[in-house]
């Protein structure tokens, strides 16, 4: 089973969302393999909007707390909270941009 | 006779297509892997095409010189690098009809939309999906990121992080509903912030002049694709964007460890860099999940806590980050006039708080171009009158407790059932408890447990006061009770006295008539002595019963201002608690 970046319950909400915003009432034949294909995609918009913009520097540094199996939650929001990152905003970003690319520019 | 010229069919492609839908039927799998597998198949139908082609060049001509004979293909075997069915076989599965059919018949097959090209496109596309190109190209120029992507994967901890922060991003509709309000934010046909305002407001004033306001302006305005009305009510109902919020907001943060992550997120915002609950301690999220769930009091704080800030931070404030030129935020509450300066709303929030109070915070710029910020607050029933001030500290707004109205006591409380802190009102119905912030928990008899347990979360010695309290003040209405019996008793006594006198008199009276003057006299006398000594047994006990009585209502009274003392400083030490938690809220932290 494929693993993903945040939680698949609620990427898929997310995309359920987009789905019937963009088919409406005419579901698409693969919806299910379009389901899937888009939570997989968003997931990794969301992880690349959020390690994309860390520098290589503290790339190193979460990649060396992650080989260190750092098992405190609070270690990681320290570490983003100092490297300025604003986790809500870029998943927010993410999903923004997303949508936009999925609903075809409708969002723009 | 014209000489015949064979002319390769136009429509070769559509031919080509044909072959390959029937391909695909047939052979049950149509599905190639890769470019390079299509480019051979490709390859080899084109040879299959051009034999096809020859063979019925052949065939023309033969029958042109009468010799028609059923002609075999001649196609090549294939190469033993190249391990496909035989061409003779694949053609007879593709097309199933003898190849001695003539090109006219076999031409006349349902065409198909789309060239060789467009098709081997979208087979590639569905067979090897692409990802974002963009984002390909990103992990590829920095490999580490890639790797610190697949290791973040595979991290517990870090991946309780991004899901909070994902879930407060979905609970507030990024990108999914609010996104395309705030893009198109010139024209808010449905802002959802501002629906909630309105419709608060409409519910406060139902006022004509509302719809009026809308409709006065230029085409600007909200409703000028309304027929001049914007119907408010109408729009909240089709705006299902906030509802599917709060169900998402709440099937969510209900979840002790999607709660306490969230929780934790929160607070990993602020400088704190303890983790806890006013003054509870936590190492991580996972022990304040399982302190949760064996704490509803507990959870039900956190719960509070972490929804109100989502509503009111997230939600609200994120939805109305715009422009949204609001005319009728500059109008006259009063009079209804509005102001045409046009005025920006920068942020909007919505508190539950038993009966909503709606806060808005705005911008405008005067005539000279000043720039103003402002915010006010009104609540249902108020008749939008701004009803406290509020206060923006990072971001997080503290609303003046509004003085409740005081409860009636309960006539007989039990330690069961021990009712209601009596005098005092609801003195905990605060900015993250009961109070209506939990729809279903609006009655009071709910509020007043939560306040109970939001007094034993605070501290637990507390809660034995209020234990020791609620005793108290059975006791006190015990002896209430028993003082007033004792007082009815005292007064039926003394009335029965001046009953019982009034009768020894009037009989004394009559035996002195009716007897000799002297023994009428002794006998009066003896009467009157011993009605005297009737009487002041009676009084003497009715007055041993008002001592008794006085008695009873000094100790009454005592363990009435007793539990007055306590109650008092229960409730002061719950108020200082409270404001010390308010004003950690109000830096986000506890």
């Amino acid at each position: 089973m494929e693993q993903y970046f945040t939680e698949h319950d609620t990427l898929a909400k997310a995309i359920d969302a987009l789905i019937s915003q963009k088919y409406q009432n005419q579901p698409p034949a693969n919806l299910s393999e379009i389901r899937e294909e888009n939570i997989r995609k968003l997931d990794n918009k969301i992880s690349l909007k959020i390690f994309g913009s860390l520098s290589d520097e503290q790339l190193q540094k979460i990649s060396s707390l992650l080989d260190d199996q750092e098992n405190d939650p609070t270690v990681f929001q320290k570490f983003f909270k100092d490297a300025g990152v604003n986790l809500e905003q870029k998943t927010s970003e993410a999903i923004r941009e997303f949508s936009n690319e999925f609903l075809g520019g409708e969002n723009a | 006779m014209p000489e015949f010229e064979f002319e390769f069919p136009k429509n070769a492609e559509s031919l080509e297509d044909a072959i390959e839908r029937k391909a695909k039927q047939k052979e049950g799998e149509h599905a190639l892997n890769g470019y390079n597998e299509y480019e051979a198949k490709l390859k080899r139908r084109e040879e299959i095409l051009k034999r096809l082609a020859e063979i019925e060049a052949e065939k023309a001509k033969r029958a042109k010189k009468g010799e028609v004979k059923e002609i075999k293909p001649e196609i090549e075997e294939p190469k033993e690098e190249e391990p496909v069915e035989e061409p003779t076989v694949e053609a007879e599965q593709i097309f199933e009809e003898p190849a001695s059919t003539s090109v006219e018949e076999f031409l006349n097959v349902e065409p198909v939309n789309g060239g060789l090209v467009e098709e081997a496109e979208e087979e590639i596309e569905e067979e090897a999906p692409i990802e974002n190109i963009v984002e390909e190209n990103e992990t590829k120029d920095r490999p580490l990121l890639s790797e610190v992507i697949e290791k973040a994967k595979k991290s517990k901890a870090l991946r309780t992080v991004l899901v909070a922060a994902l879930a407060i991003s979905i609970a507030a509709g990024a990108g999914l509903g609010i996104g395309k309000i705030i893009d198109n934010a010139k024209v808010p046909n449905t802002p959802t912030a501002i629906h909630e305002y309105a419709a608060g407001y409409e519910s406060i004033a139902d006022r004509s002049t509302y719809h009026g306001m809308f409709a006065s302006e230029d085409g600007s305005t909200y409703n000028a694709e309304k027929n001049g009305k914007y119907n408010f009510g109408e729009a909240l109902k089709s705006d299902t964007s906030k509802i599917e919020m709060e169900e998402n907001l709440e099937s969510r943060m209900i979840q002790p460890a999607q709660l306490a992550a969230t929780y934790a997120y929160m607070q990993a915002k602020t400088s704190n860099p303890n983790f806890g609950i006013e003054g509870v301690k936590f190492n991580n999220p996972n022990d304040l999940t399982e302190a949760m769930k064996n704490d509803p009091a507990l959870h039900q704080k956190v719960y509070e806590y972490v929804t109100n800030i989502i509503r009111e931070d997230v939600m609200s404030e994120k939805s109305v980050v715009g422009t949204f030129h609001n005319y009728y935020m500059d109008s006259n509450f009063e009079t209804g006039d509005v102001d045409t300066s046009k005025v920006e709303i920068v942020g909007c929030t919505t508190v539950e708080k038993g009966t909503k109070v709606y806060a808005v915070s705005y911008e405008w710029t005067d005539e000279n171009g000043n720039s103003h910020k402002d915010s006010f607050t009104f609540k249902e029933g108020c008749g939008g009158q701004p009803i406290d001030e509020i206060n923006f500290t990072n971001g997080v707004r503290e609303i003046e407790e509004e003085p409740d109205e005081p409860v009636p006591p309960e006539p007989d409380p039990t330690p069961e059932d021990p009712g209601h802190p009596s005098g005092g009102g609801d003195h905990h119905r605060g900015h993250h408890s009961g109070g209506g912030l939990t729809p279903k928990d609006t009655n009071l008899e709910k509020q007043n447990a939560g306040n109970r347990a939001e007094i034993r979360s605070v501290d637990p010695k507390l809660a034995n006061t209020e234990q020791e309290y609620q005793q108290e003040v059975t006791i006190n209405l015990q002896s209430i009770k028993e003082q007033e019996k004792a007082d009815a008793r005292a007064a039926e006594a003394a009335e029965q006295v001046k009953k019982d006198q009034a009768e020894r008199e009037t009989r004394a009276t009559k035996e002195a008539e009716s007897r000799p003057k002297v023994e009428a006299t002794e006998s009066a006398n003896e009467a009157m002595h011993r009605a005297e000594a009737g009487a002041s047994e009676r009084q003497a006990e009715a007055a041993k019963t008002e001592r008794e009585s006085i008695e009873r209502s000094s100790q009454a009274e005592s363990a009435q201002s007793a539990a007055n003392r306590a109650a008092e400083s229960a409730s002061r030490e719950v108020e200082q608690n409270r404001g010390a938690s308010a004003a950690e809220r109000a830096g986000l932290s506890f």
